[in-house]
């Protein structure tokens, strides 16, 4: 395991401005962040995709990690939902096609196949360095559609608990953290972790930007980060 | 330990003992006219210099700063641009530590106006002067008459001395708060517009307003601020002792380059400002009309509100419909009257009152019934819209100290609704506003104030 300077350093030493998805999620379970459990493969290597879809257990998803592909979904780069070993199979090639043809010239380094977390309330929950405020926290509702459903609130670093509380209490994902409508309540204390550790990356390590957890999901005991993106500078 | 007596910096440009205004003159539309004129309000020395006057309004006017007889512990500089960089070497040959400088032509006028002003700032620093401005109106001091504004009293009246301070990056919100301010009858301690930010900024005054005692709330507008660390660490540090209004303007800043992340492109500089107006404690307003509310009311009111639960009392049914309406959209809820204060008042009033939430006392309700609707209900909610529609033979200006009186009893922040008019409802609302209850024209911002309020105090 990297520590989280070694993975920020390796990366600007090669000139990259990103990490890859794989280093994001050791940066993220570095500080006690829950992460899908996942097996990187060559993308030559069908025999090994396949074999990391039984070891991990079905279902599963697909990811192709690309420094070309910034946004996963708009480039069919994400399958879910992977139920056996010839849906595996047959979602490589699919998704090759796919990014062949939405984002022509993309170099697909690795596969990424994690094991498919069940259901729950979708949050984004990110870091970000601004130059008037400096290292702050961005939360809200998350998901694919986070943009249209614009639930961010923010936080300026360092904050109190009391802080953290007051920032979800101004969000529709603070509501549903509480319980709404027969749902029951869902792990806050998850979601305050969480904060808790991206205020220590972002105070920690100049070296990162942004980092964006999207989306983190809340279940009633527990949270994990399906996605994330930690940008460098 | 001396370090500790010493006063904050920004003291001195609101009490100098002396003060010399260069660019003095009496050509009518100059700034050096103007300030003059309202330097004759200040309880301190006031020396004019202009080598083309001998005399101005009856004061001795000075060729240069040097050849005044007196120690100057506060410069204002109403000169064109070009000027003002020579002028800061007889400011500190003279010993003065304080400057103002009125002129604009600077940072705000383009590139050749943003040197000059780095030159200002670089010179001023070595010389160890203080500078507001450049491109500012300066300081307003209720306490000893200082008035560097060049705007005159016949255009824009001056309020009477209150406790609301005013900081404002516009010239123009400046004066249009103040008068506003007067029109409704509040009084402002102090005031500053700090211009351009060569040195002294948004900070500087929060930290300087925050220790005041003089200042009991502070009203501020900005477009920017100059560090947002310091700012958010001196507005949290102000609004810890007392209210702190702030409305910010320029919300939608035009976006940024491709951004990678959600986090980024969601962020826009208005969410940060959010965050550190939330975090510092400050009641957020949204424009003109609700800084000026708002401030009126955290002036007046010593009740915060700590819940979102809305009693509405009215003589007039429609009113009180605009009032619950605007009550939902501002995130409150009106539960309804609890059983028991129904019966209760059922007893005290006519039949046909009705007393749900809104309790609506009819064209008939007189003065002592709104003492009771509050008495009884007031209670049972977070916070209470009273509107009285003096219209109503049955009311008169007494109902203002009974409303005033339950307000107190129950220890509830209370906003009056009282609809504009002539004379006696001009008395009525000075009436209450003397007795503390915030007072406003229509029941929406009755409503809009209160839950400027509950944000403060709930956060939520």
């Amino acid at each position: 395991m990297k520590t989280p300077k070694e993975l920020i350093q390796s990366a600007l030493r090669e000139g990259r401005k990103a990490l890859f998805e794989h280093e994001a999620r050791e940066l993220a379970r570095s500080v006690g962040i829950i992460v899908p459990r996942f097996v990187l493969a060559d993308p030559a290597d069908q025999k090994a995709i396949v074999a990391a879809g039984e070891t991990l257990g079905f279902p599963v998803v697909l990811k192709a990690v690309s420094p070309d592909i910034p946004h996963k979904t708009d480039a069919g780069a994400v399958m879910l939902n992977i139920t056996g070993s010839a849906g595996l199979s047959a979602s490589v090639t699919t998704m090759k096609n796919m990014i062949v043809a939405r984002v022509p010239g993309a170099a697909i380094r690795w596969f990424l196949i994690e094991k498919m977390m069940p259901q729950g309330l979708e949050l984004l929950i990110g870091g970000l360095r601004d130059e008037q405020f400096g290292p702050s926290i961005a939360f809200g509702l998350g998901g694919v559609w986070v943009e249209a459903l614009k639930d961010a609130v923010f936080g300026i670093l360092p904050m109190t608990r009391e802080e953290m509380l007051d920032m979800i209490a101004q969000t529709r994902a603070g509501l549903f953290l509480k319980g709404f409508r027969g749902s029951p309540a869902l792990d806050q204390e998850a979601a305050l972790s969480i904060i808790n550790a991206l205020s220590k990356l972002m105070t920690d390590h100049p070296g990162i930007k942004e980092i964006d957890l999207n989306p983190v999901r809340v279940y009633a005991r527990s949270a994990a980060a399906l996605d994330m993106r930690v940008i460098l500078q | 330990m001396l370090f500790l007596l010493m006063p904050h910096d920004l003291h001195d440009f609101f009490y100098p003992r002396t003060v010399a205004l260069i660019g003095a003159t009496d050509k009518p539309t100059k700034p050096g006219t103007a300030i003059l004129e309202n330097l004759s309000h200040f309880k301190g020395a006031v020396y004019p210099v202009n080598p083309k006057h001998e005399t101005l309004l009856g004061r001795d006017c000075y060729p240069s700063l040097a050849a005044i007889p007196d120690e100057i512990d506060l410069a204002i500089i109403a000169l064109p641009a070009r000027l003002v960089e020579q002028e800061l070497d007889a400011v500190h040959e003279k010993g003065i530590r304080r400057t103002i400088i009125i002129s604009s032509g600077f940072a705000e006028a383009g590139e050749e106006g943003a040197a000059l002003q780095k030159r200002l700032a670089e010179k001023t620093k070595q010389y160890g002067i203080r500078v507001i401005g450049p491109n500012a109106l300066g300081v307003y001091n209720t306490d000893n008459g200082l008035d560097s504004f060049f705007v005159s009293r016949e255009r824009v009246s001056r309020p009477a001395t209150g406790r609301i301070s005013i900081i404002s990056q516009s010239g123009a919100i400046t004066v249009i708060l103040m008068e506003a301010l007067a029109r409704d009858g509040m009084g402002i301690a102090k005031a500053v517009n700090y211009g351009n930010r060569l040195d002294v900024d948004d900070a500087d005054a929060l930290e300087y307003f925050a220790d005041d005692p003089r200042t009991g709330a502070v009203a501020m507008y900005i477009e920017s601020v100059a560090d947002g660390r310091k700012f958010l660490s001196a507005a949290k540090a102000c609004a810890a002792k007392k209210p702190l209004v702030i409305w910010k303007a320029g919300k939608h800043e035009l976006g940024a380059s491709a951004v990678a992340s959600h986090t980024a492109t969601l962020a826009g500089k208005y969410g940060l400002y959010q965050a550190a107006f939330r975090q510092a404690g400050a009641v957020e307003a949204f424009g003109f009309d609700h800084l000026i509310d708002a401030s009126k009311a955290v002036a007046l009111m010593d009740y915060p509100c700590t819940g979102n639960r809305l009693l509405i009392v009215t003589n007039g049914g429609g009113m009180a419909v605009a009032a619950s309406d605007q009550a939902q959209q501002e995130g409150f809820t009106m539960p309804v009257m609890p059983q028991q204060v129904q019966e209760r008042l059922g007893q005290a009033f006519p039949h046909f009152f009705i007393t749900r939430n809104p309790i609506d006392l009819t064209g008939s309700g007189k003065n002592e019934d709104y003492y009771t609707a509050l008495n009884e209900a007031l209670p049972h909610y977070d916070a209470a819209v009273v509107i009285v529609l003096m219209g109503a033979t049955t009311v008169t200006e007494e109902a203002t100290s009974l409303i005033a009186r339950a307000c107190h009893e129950a220890k509830k922040p209370v906003t009056c609704c009282i609809l504009q008019g002539l004379g006696y409802t001009q008395e009525a609302m000075h009436a209450l506003v003397r007795l503390g209850i915030p007072v406003y024209p229509s029941p929406e911002r009755a409503v809009r104030v209160l839950a400027a309020l509950r944000k403060a105090t709930c956060k939520g």
